[in-house]
């Protein structure tokens, strides 16, 4: 597996993917501070630290996407271009091919997230007033809150778009266990208390306002504020990393290459 | 000692209820090369994933370099290099990095080894160029050399000359021909193409409807597609009678329809019509019938053949 994933970052770093979605990444993030900069004049509430922070403190889920997009790129091309099948002929199993994209994914991805944060946090510190109720501190205490959940995302994204012979139905199934399913919970709840309790772990919902949780102009409220907040989005993120290595493990296993 | 580097029992591969591969006992003696011969959709392809652990079998068993089990067939695959259906690489990369990736994935250190299989296999000044860029041939001979980057005891190559220009088609002879002879690689390697493959395969096995029909050694091969005369003649019996005492050395088959097969004929066809008429028997009919390697397979197939 070692040789798998060391030979894994060697085409990461031989092509160009990576750096297009980070560099991508990174000039939105400039630009967008950029545009926020000069149109102060014209929306002062919105040239503000806070409200660049925002975005991403009302938006855990981003992260999440973003994590999957490279995923997605990274390995989408694996099947049609038949590579899989080399690993699979040199004598790697299956689990360890797994085991390594899931890592190497999930390091490529970490990298990106942290660099274009980076880039976010001084370009907003360096453009924009200091003020309003979403501080950097929120911002901060966000990445360990969605890290195992974007975990989960991405290895979820692996499982379908290795398993599914189309990538269409792959992102189909992605998107349906990752916004469909947690509606239909909550719309459940309505009827079930339990499944209510059950639809509120999921992330799209952990995150969202019938958990009680406003970031705007006027207050930030997380999910992650308070100690059993925090532990709550690491437990659902831990689970969810769980069940998706599982299942991958469990369909991947077996799998035909085609 | 078993000698086979690849053998399997009974190894049937079911997609549905549609069997791609049915009870397969193949056996691949160290240091040969193996033809596998089969019309498309006959179960080449199949059968070349399953021992390169592409796809799992619905039965049977797999033993390859003497192992067997899944731990046992991973261990193996190790020292095997394949090329299955088409060469696979990234688009976006060289050739030189292609081929260093592999170094790296199957754990060959330095870049000495990628080198070399480039200069092996005549891509070497192409070194520089994007995979998407090359030609199916040019591909192919990527493909050969990856495979063959761990040192491979057995390659497994299917279709390998598609895509090749003739020049490239009698380099890559010889190149097969090297890397058996000289660094004694067994080499399963299948082809549509029988003409090529008669002029590398030291023995071969013929796959009709995912069905090993027959295994069978070139050499036997070449005595079953020899010359042969066969004679039309009505008394079938008092011919072969006399046959046999004139001509004590001849081998001949009688096939239905009153005729009788001489193979290896080591007399003149007048010689075996002077016989006849001797004897008073009056031939109806007379020909010399050459079977190619594509004759046998179709007679094969239709269950023609002696075996």
């Amino acid at each position: 597996m070692r040789n798998y994933m060391k030979s894994e970052l060697y085409r990461i770093l031989h092509t160009k993917e990576m750096y297009l979605i980070t560099g991508t990444l990174v000039v939105i993030t400039v630009l967008y501070h950029i545009l926020t900069f000069l149109s102060k004049g014209l929306a002062p509430r919105y040239a503000t630290t806070s409200f660049s922070y925002s975005c991403l403190v009302a938006n855990p889920m981003l992260f999440a996407c973003a994590g999957t997009v490279i995923t997605y790129f990274l390995y989408e091309g694996n099947r049609r271009n038949g590579n899989i099948k080399n690993a699979a002929a040199c004598g790697i199993s299956r689990v360890k091919i797994f085991a390594g994209q899931c890592l190497i994914s999930l390091a490529a991805s970490t990298c990106a997230m942290l660099l274009t944060l980076t880039v976010w946090i001084i370009s907003a510190e360096l453009l924009l007033p200091k003020t309003g109720p979403v501080h950097l501190a929120h911002l901060l205490s966000e990445i360990p809150a969605i890290y195992l959940i974007s975990a989960a995302c991405l290895v979820c994204a692996l499982v379908c778009i290795s398993y599914f012979e189309k990538t269409i139905t792959g992102i189909l199934v992605w998107g349906l266990i990752w916004f469909l399913i947690p509606k239909i919970f909550l719309i459940g709840g309505m009827r079930s208390e339990a499944l209510y309790q059950a639809a509120l772990w999921l992330p799209s919902n952990l995150f969202s306002v019938v958990n009680g949780l406003y970031v705007n102009t006027r207050e930030c409220i997380t999910a992650w504020d308070t100690v059993g907040g925090m532990l709550r989005c690491i437990a659902s993120g831990g689970i969810g990393t769980l069940v998706f290595v599982l299942s991958g493990i469990l369909l991947l296993k077996k799998k035909d290459l085609a | 000692m078993n000698e086979y580097v690849i053998e399997t029992k009974g190894l049937t591969k079911s997609y549905g209820s549609f069997p791609a591969l049915d009870h397969v006992d193949l056996h691949v003696r160290k240091g040969c090369i193996y033809g596998l011969v089969g019309d498309n959709g006959a179960g080449k392809s199949t059968l070349l994933k399953l021992l390169a652990g592409q796809c799992f079998a619905t039965e049977g068993d797999i033993f390859l370099l003497g192992q067997q089990g899944e731990k046992g067939l991973l261990q193996a695959r190790k020292h095997t290099g394949c090329m299955i259906e088409r060469p696979a690489f990234f688009p976006n990369m060289t050739v030189e990095q292609t081929l260093n990736y592999y170094c790296i994935q199957k754990g060959v250190p330095g870049t000495k080894k990628a080198e070399e299989m480039m200069q092996l296999t005549g891509i070497a000044e192409k070194k520089r160029c994007r995979c998407q860029t090359l030609s199916l041939g040019q591909q192919q001979r990527l493909g050969l050399a990856a495979a063959m980057l761990g040192e491979p005891r057995l390659l497994m190559l299917d279709e390998p000359i598609n895509g090749l220009d003739p020049s490239g088609i009698l380099e890559f002879r010889s190149l097969l021909r090297r890397l058996n002879e000289e660094r004694n690689i067994t080499i399963l390697l299948s082809s549509h193409i029988l003409s090529e493959l008669q002029q590398v395969a030291d023995i071969y096995g013929f796959l009709s409807r995912g069905s090993l029909i027959e295994e069978i050694t070139a050499k036997r091969l070449a005595e079953k597609c020899a010359d042969c005369i066969e004679i039309t003649l009505p008394d079938i019996e008092k011919y072969a009678a006399v046959f046999e005492k004139t001509f004590p050395d001849d081998s001949y088959k009688i096939l239905p329809e009153n005729k009788i097969r001489i193979m290896n004929p080591k007399h003149t066809a007048q010689t075996y019509s002077k016989l006849a008429l001797d004897q008073q028997i009056y031939i109806t009919g007379m020909q010399t019938v050459k079977s190619s390697l594509e004759d046998y397979y179709m007679k094969l197939k239709e269950g023609g053949m002696d075996r």
